[in-house]
């Protein structure tokens, strides 16, 4: 090999990495959140009794009214039941794998549950929305190993958790998500509603990780209603 | 389904467009999802409509709706110099893509079909709106970008790239430098891994299955479709160029090539498009989509 060639060779792995680089430069300097997770315990209820959660005189009424129509099977105020998101925190509450992909800009979430996603975007502030959304308008930053998630712009149509816990379009969650080990995730999630709760409140949700690198991406969930049997 | 405020604009009061062989006339709500199947290219159209089963005798190609020529030219309007370059990484994908049908460069074939081997042809009447895989809210793999006027979105690690398309909320991961397993389970979507020929992304996609098995209740059985594509930026990192094969010997007399384009709009921002919403509006029977639009005598069900 000649001098002019190995210069050559070296000057192409040199491209070769910086290129390579670049994209996952950030990727390495923060905690590593890829891969595969689900709910370590799924709960129903995201509250430990009735009177655990700070819930307003209006909220109350919209509770019991939507656990009423719950427990009479009256599903379709559900969004879940009518292939509708089900809004954060619930969404990362189910029983059902989802998968980060993460960047120095981004953070997403592919869930499985009805090929539904979510994108954090890392270091931007909250921008001019398309309008209320269910699983809101989410921006984060970093603090340390924690990467601080600030979602807002959420309709009313969703329940927090199983229950038929409302909230209003002024919900506003704050997540700190942090790596406690390699195989466990904590999410920390603040909630403030002050048309829902009289004061902020909080719940834990820990993700333990999963093998493998996918997630299903064709989870269809109108095929599971039977309305597209007809023939 | 989340307005776009400026791309769907032109479709705040309901508008009036081709829907495969029908005229139909539908609010703005039900506009996108009765009509996605014939928002993307030409090529595209055909491809997906061949996996559903379904594909019109009357569909001109590319014929693009009125509302998505007028989104097109409004997007189109924004110069370059108003908007933010784009990383000046050639490798680097990230960000929001506009799927632009004028781009026109690179190879555009035809399907040739092996001889039964062409995707069927209902007859539609005057009215009638077929129940494509995009009417049903069916998971698609999209090797044409989202069609509708609406955005791709790439996120891109070392490792990974995934495709999210804001149509119908559906998305791709593409596993870069891995290979694909010995067995795969069949899925919409398939099984992909890529790898970089200089700044040419090549994506190897196998493992995909027909939606018709998913609407059958079927056993997921991969098909003999094998999708190869080549994505570079060209025009100084402006435009994202895909280069999509197809090969698939059970059908095709010969793998045939078709190539899009999507510009760089740092402007914008993918949306959450819920195809779900306004389902309930719909019947779907033999078929075909039953609205009060387009059957006034006919009540929309409910979906349980």
């Amino acid at each position: 090999m000649t001098r002019m060639t190995w210069l050559l060779m070296l000057a192409m792995t040199m491209a070769a990495t910086v290129r390579s680089t670049h994209v996952a430069a950030a990727d390495t300097a923060r905690p590593d959140f890829n891969g595969l997770w689900q709910i370590a315990a799924e709960r129903k209820s995201l509250l430990s009794g009735p009177d655990a959660v700070p819930l307003t005189p209006q909220a109350k009424r919209q509770y019991a009214e939507n656990q009423a129509a719950l427990n009479a099977r009256k599903n379709s105020i559900d969004t879940m039941s009518r292939c509708l998101p089900p809004g954060i925190p619930r969404i990362m509450n189910l029983a059902r794998p989802f998968k980060l992909v993460q960047n120095a800009h981004m953070l997403a979430f592919l869930f499985e549950w009805n090929h539904v996603s979510r994108w954090v975007y890392i270091d931007r502030e909250h921008f001019e929305p398309l309008g209320p959304s269910y699983l809101g308008q989410s921006v984060a930053k970093w603090e340390g190993a924690t990467l601080v998630i600030d979602s807002t712009n959420f309709n009313a149509a969703t329940f927090l958790d199983d229950s038929g816990l409302p909230h209003g379009e002024q919900l506003h969650v704050v997540e700190r998500l942090t790596l406690k080990t390699p195989e466990e995730l904590e999410n920390r999630v603040t909630m403030t509603d002050p048309v829902s709760f009289t004061q902020p409140w909080e719940t834990v949700l820990t993700f333990r990780k999963l093998p493998g690198a996918l997630v299903a991406d064709d989870d269809w969930c109108i095929g599971s209603t039977g309305l597209v049997n007809a023939k | 389904m989340t307005p776009a405020v400026l791309r769907n604009a032109h479709a705040a009061e309901g508008v009036s467009f081709k829907l495969f062989d029908a005229h139909v006339h539908l609010v703005a709500d039900d506009t996108k999802r009765a009509s996605a199947g014939s928002a993307q290219p030409a090529e595209v159209a055909n491809d997906s409509a061949a996996r559903s089963g379904l594909v019109s005798s009357d569909i001109p190609e590319d014929a693009p709706r009125a509302d998505e020529l007028a989104t097109e030219d409004l997007v189109r309007s924004v110069k370059d110099s108003d908007l933010a370059p784009p990383s000046a990484d050639s490798r680097d994908f990230n960000g929001v893509w506009f799927p632009d049908r004028s781009y026109k460069d690179g190879l555009r074939e035809k399907p040739q079909y092996l001889p039964g081997k062409e995707p069927p042809r209902p007859k539609l009447a005057q009215g009638e709106a077929l129940a494509s895989d995009s009417v049903l809210c069916l998971p698609e793999v999209r090797f044409g970008g989202s069609g509708g006027g609406m955005l791709d979105m790439y996120v891109q690690n070392e490792k990974e790239l995934v495709h999210f398309s804001e149509e119908n909320a559906d998305r791709r991961q593409i596993l870069i430098g891995a290979e694909h397993p010995r067995q795969i389970t069949p899925s919409v979507v398939g099984h992909s891994v890529a790898h970089w020929e200089a700044d040419t992304l090549v994506i190897d996609t196998v493992g995909l299955m027909d939606t018709e098995v998913l609407k059958n209740r079927e056993a997921r059985k991969a098909s003999s479709l094998h999708v190869i594509e080549r994505i570079r930026k060209v025009r100084d990192g402006r435009y994202l160029e895909h280069q999509v094969i197809y090969d698939d010997p059970a059908r095709l007399v010969k793998p045939y090539t078709t190539t899009w384009g999507e510009r760089w709009r740092p402007d914008m921002n993918i949306g959450e498009h819920v195809c779900e919403e306004g389902f309930d509006r719909f019947e779907i029977v033999d078929g075909r989509v039953i609205t009060p639009n387009t059957s006034p005598n006919t009540s929309s069900s409910e979906t349980k």
